[in-house]
C-alpha cells in the first residue's frame, strides 16, 4: 500500500483565533465515516463549516443563499465521500464541490429577490456605519465581478488558498490562476475607485 | 498613493470583510439532513483489498455470455433430467412472495418516525390537511427547510395569506417595487436613529399605496427579508394554493404546525414518503 503524505496546512483566517488546519483527523474522519459512523462527519462540518460559509457567502453575497450552497456542499460530500482520494486534501475537495453549488445557486437565482445585507455594525454608530458601507461597497465589488475572477479572488483572499490549490478546486491551471488574479484585482481598485486610494 | 500602496490598501479591504459566521444551528442542519444515510461504499481496486469490475473485464463476461447463448440456440438447450421435471412447480408453494416496493423502507429515519407519529395521524384523517399536503405547488416549496421553518410563525402564515401579499406578487412591477423598497429600508436600518423615521417616511411616499401598506408592516418587512418566503410568493402555484380557505384552515391546525417542528416531517417531504404515506392511509 502507498502512502502520501499531506503537509498540513493552516488557514489564516485574518482574526486571531479563526484557524482551520488540515491534518490526518481529516483522513480519519473520513475513513469512520466510510465504516458506517456518520456522527464523525459532525466534525467535518464543525471544522470547515465556517470557512465554507465564508467562501459561499463572499462568491454570492447573500446570506440565505451562502448558508444553502454551503450546506447543500457538505451533504454532497457526504453522500460522494466514496468518490474522495485520501491522497488529496479534504477541504480542496470540498470546496471544487461548493463552488459547483455556488454556480447552481447563481444560475438559479430569481430576478428581484432582495438581498439583504449582514454585515455587522459597529459599537460606535458613525464608524460603525462608515465600516459598513465600505464593507458593503467591498462585497458588492466583489460580487460583481466575472465567475471566473471572483473564484480565484475569493479562494486566495477568503479561503487562503495556494495557487496550486485553487487551481485544483477551480478545475485550471496554476498559471491561469495566477493571471486571473491579478485581473480579479485590478478590476477589484478600479470598482473601488476612492476606498482604494483612501489611507 | 503609489501602486504598491494601493495594492496594499486593497488587500486590507479585502481583510477588512473578514470571515462570515454560517447561522446558528447550521452544523446541526447538515447532520440533520444526512441522519440515517450512509456514505456511498468504496470499491477498492484489485491488489488494495477489494474488487472492481473493469469495463474490459464487464464486455469480455458479455461476449462469453453471448457465445454461450448462440451455442445453445443453434444446438438446443439441455432437456430436465427425468424425474425432476415436476420439482419446480411443488417448490413454488414454499417460495416467498415478492417484496413489493411499498416493503422497501428506504431513506432517513426519522421521516418513518414522523409517519408512524400522531401527528401524521392527524393529518392523514384531515382532509384538508391530505389536500394541501397532496398539493405540487406547495409540496415543492416545502422542500426548502427555511420555509417550514418559517410556517412555524403565525404572522408569517398570515401573512403568507394576505390578499395584499398576492396581489403584489401577481404583478411584476409591483413585486420590483417592494424588492427595491426593502432594500432602501435596510439601508436605512444600518443608521437606525429617529432621524431615520423621518427620513424613511419620506423615502416611503414614492411608492405605491399597496407597498406603503406592508413597509408599514414591521412582522411584514421582517418576513419578506427571508429569501425562503420571497421565493415561495414568486412562486404562483404555491400563492395559488395558500389562496384556497380549506388549505388556510388545514395550514393553521395545531397538527400542521407541530409537523413543521419536526425533522422527519421535511425528511418524509423530501424523500416523497409522506406522499407514499397519504395514499396508503
Amino acid at each position: 500500500m502507498r502512502f502520501r503524505f499531506v503537509r498540513p496546512r493552516v488557514i489564516n483566517f485574518f482574526e486571531a483565533g479563526v484557524y482551520v488546519t488540515q491534518n490526518a483527523d481529516d483522513i480519519a474522519f473520513v475513513q469512520q465515516c466510510r465504516a458506517g459512523d456518520a456522527a464523525a462527519f459532525g466534525a467535518l462540518v464543525e471544522r470547515y463549516q465556517r470557512v465554507l460559509f465564508t467562501v459561499a457567502m463572499r462568491m454570492l453575497g447573500d446570506y440565505d443563499e451562502a448558508t444553502d450552497a454551503a450546506q447543500n456542499a457538505f451533504v454532497k460530500a457526504y453522500r460522494r465521500l466514496d468518490t474522495f482520494d485520501e491522497g488529496q486534501r479534504f477541504f480542496s475537495w470540498l470546496y471544487r464541490i461548493l463552488l459547483n453549488e455556488c454556480l447552481n445557486a447563481q444560475r438559479a437565482r430569481r430576478r428581484l429577490e432582495p438581498l439583504l445585507d449582514t454585515v455587522a455594525v459597529d459599537a460606535d454608530p458613525a464608524r460603525g456605519l462608515e465600516a459598513v458601507e465600505r464593507r458593503r461597497a467591498v462585497q458588492n465589488a466583489i460580487s460583481a465581478l466575472p465567475y471566473d475572477l471572483r473564484v480565484v479572488i475569493v479562494l486566495r483572499h477568503f479561503g487562503d488558498l495556494s495557487y496550486d490549490e485553487i487551481a485544483d478546486a477551480a478545475g485550471t491551471t496554476a498559471a491561469i490562476v495566477k493571471s486571473r488574479l491579478h485581473t480579479a484585482r485590478q478590476k477589484l481598485g478600479q470598482m473601488l475607485g476612492d476606498l482604494r486610494t483612501k489611507p | 498613493m503609489t501602486d504598491m500602496q494601493q495594492d496594499d490598501r486593497l488587500t486590507q479591504l479585502l481583510d477588512e470583510l473578514g470571515p462570515a459566521e454560517p447561522p446558528a444551528g447550521f452544523a446541526r442542519g447538515v447532520m440533520t439532513r444526512i441522519g440515517g444515510e450512509r456514505p456511498a461504499v468504496r470499491v477498492l481496486p484489485f491488489g488494495k483489498g477489494g474488487m472492481v469490475m473493469t469495463k474490459k473485464v464487464m464486455l469480455g463476461l458479455a461476449a462469453a455470455a453471448a457465445v454461450i447463448l448462440a451455442f445453445f440456440t443453434v444446438r438446443g438447450f439441455p432437456t430436465v433430467d427425468r424425474g425432476t421435471e415436476g420439482t419446480i412447480g411443488a417448490a413454488k408453494k414454499y417460495e416467498a412472495p415478492q417484496i413489493a416496493a411499498a416493503d422497501v423502507k428506504t431513506g432517513d429515519a426519522s421521516a418513518q418516525e414522523f409517519l408512524q407519529s400522531d401527528t401524521f395521524d392527524k393529518l392523514a384523517k384531515d382532509p384538508a390537511a391530505r389536500a394541501l399536503l397532496s398539493d405540487p405547488g406547495f409540496v415543492a416549496r416545502l422542500h426548502d427547510q427555511k420555509l417550514a421553518d418559517a410556517l412555524r410563525d403565525q404572522n408569517v402564515r398570515d401573512m403568507l395569506r394576505d390578499p395584499l401579499i398576492a396581489r403584489i406578487f401577481s404583478d411584476d412591477a409591483l413585486q420590483s417595487e417592494l424588492s427595491r423598497a426593502l432594500r432602501d429600508e435596510l439601508a436605512g436600518n444600518v443608521k437606525g436613529a429617529a432621524a431615520e423615521a423621518a427620513l424613511k417616511s419620506n423615502a416611503r411616499a414614492q411608492y405605491s399605496s399597496a407597498v406603503r401598506d406592508v413597509l408599514a408592516r414591521e412582522n411584514y418587512r421582517s418576513a419578506l427579508g427571508r429569501q425562503a418566503i420571497w421565493a415561495a410568493l414568486s412562486d404562483a402555484n404555491f400563492r395559488q394554493a395558500l389562496s384556497r380557505a380549506d388549505y388556510a384552515a388545514a395550514l393553521n391546525s395545531p397538527a400542521m404546525i407541530a409537523a413543521f417542528s419536526q425533522a422527519g416531517f421535511q425528511a418524509a417531504i423530501r424523500s416523497n414518503a409522506m406522499a407514499s404515506a397519504l395514499a396508503a392511509h
